[in-house]
């Protein structure tokens, strides 16, 4: 197999920036290759793969040092509008990637800038569309597609173009179960019925163990681990070396050979095949799966905080209904998780639990107040609101400014204030100076500042709407954690949210919408647990409860019981 | 945000005309507006022709009467402006009572001319932009030798227009829901709340078209020095007449007003 990629001695860092933030990177990549680089947010990912389609210098300004080739061309001399032909991008927000007003628009847009005839553009597109299944939805405005249809046709479009290499940065990051499974189903079709070479920034583990032919593992700018995904994910001192999460199979294993090394010859399962083909005796003893479980997360309601009647909403007269019929008791001291597909109306249900948006019919009362008689000014401070994008909100120019903006229109005096600062910024964890900007802050720094701004005002609750796209797992974890210490002293955490994983660690309780109705609402365990149901709603189940299913624990969620439960049962 | 710029689908007579015959639309409109700017009882009817045109493309006549009701101060502001200047000249016919400016028939039909000169133009720019697909457009100004990149600022411009206007709406959400009394009715403080809005939407903003050229330039913008198009326009009868129409109706404006003619002064003798 010809190298495709070639990368050796690779320096980069930014403009005025003093850092490197790529250091010595020597990387080969084969035709026909899928690498899956992985990573913690800010680690270098995306100036690598910046830099490998030639943005980096042409368009992306700094300091480059080493070569990087593109099938035996140098990115230095070639501009990224003419490697394009060769090398595909697709980013992570499918939003941004989609520019035409019809599907058909978007994909000859490529072909047309590439100075292509007619002839040859309608048999590119007409190919495309047969692979990605679109024929017949040609004149179909792109916005009105599901975010995993925008990101298919975003791929569809450079696919298009017959790239050789195909570069895909985080393609699922932004997309909710149903978008997620659609873009790897149709990145293995690509590994499977083409001879592509693909190169994949994604943290969904359990997928990259099962199809990726190589992992590249980075951390502050370097490559600290490259090899087969069992070569990576087998080894936990690797693992707990690079801080990256292990598929939930090789976690639970982890536990089990740590604790009895007799066992598998130590060997480490990466995908739910392996662990089974190894545990294949074990299974729960009558009555140990109820056993094992202690307590179900549900606690019982001691004041309600929110209360939502009969809630229907919808965005104009003559608009469908989001929301219809929604009843909801938020209580204090809970960390309820909302999850639901991408227009299933969970931002907009949100958005009525601080006044932003006002009830057609039915109401919401916040400690009492109805939200259609309340200005959302003084609900904010009861209930406090962290939206996706840290960046819609900075507009000072340092962190104390930031935060004391809105206390001082409070009147709280100045000891108050830095005293509120200090512990909000305490909570989440960041130790920053003052006097910075905040938009010298990392992108995960600017997250927790966002929320640090919110419990500043120390409210009763905090609504956080997905506010992790960008994130890696474990920071994101990190500060779900830090949350739980607000719950704890008797605040309250509403999450929306679509990474399961995360919900099975922090919340008590989960709520599914669906099509804008409560479709169910229960304990974590027992949501996150009940396989058949999440499939039947198409959430991707936790591999964890997979596998603790097909072992017969099957009210077992997190990857420590199970682990637990298995050694208790091979005693 | 897309290159859909401020395009409304609708099926309509007009959305089906050539994209040539709306640009060749806007341009007579536009030339009669200048011609007709000393006699607002002319240049109205251009101003009417293009909400005629509206009402044929579907387009809801609330759209273009929302520029004329924006505009009211600008239009009271035109007259006044215009008819103090010319106060000394036709026939009086009332006098302005805050500032005691002398009205007269001259006064404010410069004025109004004035007042269509801006309205008009606009009127017939939304009419183009809402009825004639971007693609098109961009076609049309390659076609005639603009350059393909200077088309796209183009479209990427008025396709920023409500894309602004979605991300202050977030904004305004986002800040409101930091406790911070963006809607407060103290006009000091809605001032002083101009900043959390205007400075985060600056920064998304320009965030957004960076992004967006890396986007454009991973799709092989400009990546051949020739653009080819895959829809092509196709000129057509109904194209040919309604261009003859539209040549009949703004180039007899611009006649009768270079003959001197006045609707004003026809009126006038019939009254």
């Amino acid at each position: 197999m010809s190298v495709v990629i070639e990368a050796s001695d690779l320096w980069f860092k930014y403009v005025g920036s003093e850092d490197w933030v790529l250091k010595n990177i020597n990387f080969r990549m084969r035709e026909g290759e899928t690498v899956v680089i992985m990573g913690p947010s800010g680690c270098g990912k995306s100036t690598l793969l910046y830099t490998l389609v030639g943005m980096i210098p042409h368009i992306i300004r700094g300091e480059m040092r080493g070569n990087v080739s593109v099938l035996g061309k140098s990115v230095l001399d070639s501009r990224p509008e003419e490697l394009s032909r060769y090398i595909g991008f697709v980013f992570q927000n499918p939003e941004l990637q989609v520019l035409m007003p019809t599907v058909i628009e978007e994909l000859v847009f490529g072909l047309e800038n590439m100075g292509l005839n007619r002839e040859d553009i309608r048999g590119r597109v007409d190919e495309v569309l047969e692979f990605i299944n679109f024929k017949g939805r040609e004149l179909e405005d792109p916005h009105t597609l599901s975010s995993g249809e925008k990101q298919v046709l975003a791929i569809a479009s450079v696919l298009a173009l017959r790239p050789r290499i195909l570069v895909l940065d985080e393609p699922t990051s932004m997309l909710d179960h149903v978008g997620t499974q659609r873009i790897l189903s149709l990145i293995e079709r690509l590994k499977r019925e083409t001879n592509l070479s693909l190169l994949v920034v994604e943290h969904r583990i359990e997928w990259i163990a099962e199809h990726a032919d190589k992992v590249i593992i980075m951390r502050d700018g370097e490559f600290v681990a490259e090899g087969r995904p069992s070569e990576i994910f087998s080894s936990e001192d690797l693992i707990l070396k690079t801080g990256v999460r292990p598929p939930q199979v090789s976690e639970i294993f982890y536990s089990v050979v740590k604790q009895r090394p007799d066992l598998f010859r130590g060997k480490i399962p990466i995908t739910l095949q392996e662990a089974l083909s190894l545990l294949g005796g074990v299974s729960s003893s009558p009555g140990q799966a109820s056993s094992e479980v202690v307590g179900d997360g549900g606690k019982p309601c001691g004041e309600v905080l929110i209360e939502v009647r009969d809630l229907w909403f919808r965005y104009g007269k003559n608009l469908p209904w989001v929301l219809k019929g929604v009843n909801l008791d938020i209580c204090r001291g809970e960390f309820v998780a909302i999850i639901g597909h991408s227009g299933a109306g969970k931002t907009t249900l949100v958005k009525h639990f601080n006044g932003l948006l006002k009830p057609v019919k039915g109401y919401v009362r916040v400690l009492g107040r109805d939200t259609r008689k309340s200005a959302v000014s003084s609900l904010a401070r009861l209930v406090g609101m962290v939206m996706q994008n840290p960046e819609a909100q900075f507009f000072a120019s340092t962190i104390q400014e930031e935060m004391s903006f809105t206390l001082k229109r409070m009147g709280l005096s100045r000891e108050e204030i830095d005293q509120r600062i200090k512990e909000a910024l305490n909570t989440v964890d960041l130790a920053k100076p003052l006097n910075i900007s905040p938009h010298l802050l990392s992108f995960g720094e600017k997250h927790r500042l966002a929320i640090a701004s919110i419990l500043a005002l120390k409210p009763q609750v905090l609504v956080l709407d997905e506010p992790f796209s960008g994130l890696d797992y474990k920071r994101s974890l990190q500060l779900l954690l830090a949350l739980r210490k607000f719950v704890s002293g008797g605040g309250t955490v509403v999450l929306v949210a679509h990474d399961l994983q995360l919900i099975s660690e922090v919340a008590d309780r989960v709520v599914v919408l669906v099509n804008g109705v409560i479709s169910r609402a229960g304990p974590t365990r027992e949501l996150l647990s009940d396989v058949e149901w999440l499939r039947e709603h198409n959430f991707t189940p936790l591999q964890s409860t997979l596998l603790a299913r097909s072992l017969g624990f099957s009210k077992l969620v997190k990857t420590g019981e199970i682990s637990d439960a298995i050694i208790k049962t091979l005693k | 945000m897309t290159f859909t710029g401020l395009y409304l689908q609708r099926d309509s007579i007009i959305h089906r005309l050539d994209a040539r015959v709306k640009i060749a639309w806007f341009l007579l409109a536009f030339a009669a507006s200048v011609a007709c700017q000393w006699d607002g009882s002319l240049s109205v009817f251009v101003y009417v022709s293009l909400i005629i045109g509206l009402a044929l493309a579907k387009i809801s006549i609330k759209r273009a009467l929302l520029t004329v009701i924006y505009s009211v101060i600008f239009l009271l502001v035109t007259v006044l402006v215009w008819a103090s200047m010319y106060q000394d000249v036709g026939n009086y016919i009332a006098t302005f009572p805050l500032a005691n400016i002398r009205l007269t028939d001259v006064g404010l039909l410069v004025g109004t001319g004035k007042f269509f000169l801006i309205v008009n133009p606009i009127t017939a720019f939304l009419l183009l932009v809402s009825t004639t697909r971007m693609y098109d457009l961009h076609y049309v100004f390659t076609k005639a030798g603009l350059p393909y990149k200077a088309g796209f600022m183009f479209a990427l411009a008025l396709g920023l227009l409500p894309y602004t206007f979605v991300e202050i709406k977030n904004i305004i959400d986002v800040q409101k829901a930091r406790g911070i009394a963006i809607d407060s009715r103290n006009p000091v403080r809605r001032i002083i709340y101009v900043v959390p809005i205007f400075v985060p939407l600056v920064i998304r903003m320009m965030s957004y078209i960076w992004d967006l050229s890396i986007v454009l330039s991973v799709r092989g913008f400009g990546a051949s020095p020739k653009r080819t198009y895959y829809f092509i326009l196709r000129w057509g009868l109904r194209d040919t007449v309604a261009l003859i129409i539209l040549v009949l109706i703004y180039s007899s404006l611009i006649a009768l007003r270079v003959v001197g003619f006045s609707t004003y002064d026809l009126l006038r003798g019939v009254f």
